[in-house]
């Protein structure tokens, strides 16, 4: 048998926690405390590894969403333009490629970011943009501290549902 | 107060002198390649040539021992001895990486140490070389100071500070926190030498600015990948920056993780990391200490300000040890102020210095990293709430 990803990853993790950790002398803090560290990252790695493509397809997808509405305000600057091409790129990306998908997905909010930004003029932001971006980053923001909630940062961890709703078929 | 007609661009180089020039020397150093901790005995040799620099003969090195706590500067405890000085000295060097989380000046760090001292609790001051020429790195040297940062009866392992529970030891501490604060604030810094700070002019909007065009200058600089939050909060907090009337010494992180206090007296023993200290609107820490991330919640779910005490107490026993009015809009701009800064610091400062490998515990920032959505839904909480 292939000893498979998650087997690899238990075992790294068995050794770091009863071997590695404990012959760490007590006055070694910076070791010690990187050597916890490793085992908290390989804990959330080994929660997140089969999922990462379809966490970053969906976040693509909220992308595209905000990319369109704000398409509609019809920025200035020349910027509709850009967000289009942007956004014909999404459309087009292979979607079974990790690096595919997190390349157009970065592009395409790099061209969101200009037209948030309005080429720095000092004219007042509409109202339109800031309820846009801000349905757009509740969202994501949201899905991110469900992604990160067990790394127990999150002070509302508890308040928040587990890893796999993200996944389920009324989240999607 | 800055009021640009609408076809003007925003002015975004106003920034500190100092700031500027420790953030184009961070660039600069970003072509240096990987940093790697520093060994036993490169901290050593850094360290003679600091004292010999400074006229000390006879100099002795020892107990060399590295410390943990922080996420951006390398620290280490040692021993001195010196002809000059009956007995030894335990000193604590705390010196810069290529980058850190944060990046900033340990002149304008040594300059508010000497300023406080007798003020607040803080570590005496010793040496600071504020450009690194002799420890390689800009790095300063305090003295020992006893004490912890969380209580030694308390369970589990926060990171930068995050998460530490002070149970029983609450009563004791919150009333320092709130006391020390409003001695940090009354404190008169026009007698002090605190030449590496440009003061914000008072009664405009001056320091809001000057706070947005630092931290959107780190964006900038640090960012791996565009955010739409990030760039619309920007422009927001240039639209709604707020009148200061009086700038004050801001300590700037002034948070759980980031005091000292001996057991079993409780007494504050120091208040730590003045790093991102600078003249500003006193609203500006009130609104950083109250995030949640630096707090804790209570058993009955109540979230504590820094493990200590209810957001409402906490302001009120401030404005009673302080006799200040609170503009409540203006610690929400601050608060989004605050959020927008930690997105940045964690999502940007952190992985951009973690990706180059210029930092002694890249572990550490990729980590907090994982927490920057707390700040981004914190900020969409705020924003809803806030002037259109």
């Amino acid at each position: 048998m292939n000893p498979d990803l998650d087997l690899r990853l238990q075992a790294l993790l068995k050794a770091l926690s009863e071997v590695v950790l404990p012959a760490i002398p007590t006055e070694q803090s910076l070791a010690r405390d990187q050597a916890r560290l490793v085992i908290g990252h390989l804990t959330v790695i080994a929660a997140h590894w089969k999922h990462a493509l379809n966490y970053e397809l969906e976040s693509l997808r909220l992308a595209c969403v905000l990319a369109t509405t704000l398409a509609a305000l019809e920025p200035a600057h020349g910027l509709g333009d850009d967000l289009h091409a942007a956004l014909a790129q999404a459309a087009a990306v292979e979607r079974s490629d990790y690096d595919a998908v997190s390349a157009v997905h970065r592009n395409l909010k790099a061209s969101i970011d200009r037209v948030i930004a309005a080429a720095n003029t000092c004219a007042p932001m509409s109202p339109a943009l800031k309820t846009a971006v801000l349905e757009f980053s509740a969202q994501q923001a949201r899905r991110e501290r469900i992604w990160h909630r067990d790394a127990g940062l999150d002070p509302d961890a508890d308040k928040l549902p587990p890893l796999a709703s993200l996944f389920a078929p009324a989240a999607r | 107060m800055l009021t640009p007609a609408q076809s003007q661009r925003w002015e975004r180089d106003d920034i500190e002198t100092r700031i500027a020039h420790v953030l184009a020397r961070k660039m600069a150093r970003r072509t240096s390649g990987p940093y790697s901790a520093r060994s036993d005995a490169q901290v050593t040799a850094q360290l003679a040539a600091l004292f010999a620099h400074e006229g000390l003969a006879g100099v002795r090195i020892s107990e060399l021992a590295r410390m943990t706590g922080g996420a951006s500067k390398e620290q280490f405890a040692f021993t001195l001895n010196h002809a000059g000085q009956r007995g030894s000295q335990r000193l604590v060097l705390r010196m810069d990486p290529w980058m850190g989380i944060v990046e900033t000046c340990r002149g304008r760090e040594a300059q508010i140490l000497a300023a406080f001292q007798g003020v607040v609790p803080v570590p005496p001051l010793r040496f600071v070389d504020a450009e690194g020429e002799y420890l390689g790195q800009p790095g300063l040297i305090t003295g020992m100071v006893a004490g912890n940062t969380a209580p030694t009866d308390s369970a589990g392992n926060a990171v930068s500070g995050v998460g530490i529970r002070f149970e029983h030891w609450i009563a004791k501490l919150a009333p320092q926190f709130v006391a020390n604060l409003a001695r940090i604030h009354a404190f008169d810094w026009s007698r002090a030498d605190l030449s590496y700070f440009d003061p914000p002019a008072p009664g405009t909007n001056h320091a809001a600015l000057r706070q947005v065009n630092w931290w959107a200058r780190v964006w900038q600089q640090d960012c791996l990948e565009a955010n739409p939050l990030v760039t619309l909060v920007e422009r927001w907090l240039r639209e709604h920056a707020p009148l200061c009337a009086q700038p004050v010494v801001v300590h700037g992180d002034y948070r759980i993780g980031n005091f000292m206090f001996v057991e079993p007296s409780g007494e504050f023993s120091a208040v730590l990391d003045w790093e991102l200290a600078h003249l500003g609107d006193f609203h500006e820490d009130l609104a950083w200490s109250v995030q949640r991330l630096f707090g804790t919640p209570r058993a009955d779910g109540e979230l504590l300000v820094c493990g200590l005490l209810p957001r409402t107490e906490f302001f009120a026993r401030y404005v009673e040890a302080t006799g200040a009015v609170l503009d409540l809009d203006v610690i929400r701009y601050y608060e989004i102020l605050s959020a927008w800064k930690c997105v940045i610091i964690n999502s940007a400062s952190a992985c951009s210095a973690a990706r180059l490998g210029q930092s002694h515990q890249d572990l550490v920032l990729t980590w907090l990293a994982l927490c920057t959505a707390v700040f981004s839904a914190q900020i969409n909480t705020l924003m809803g709430d806030a002037r259109p």
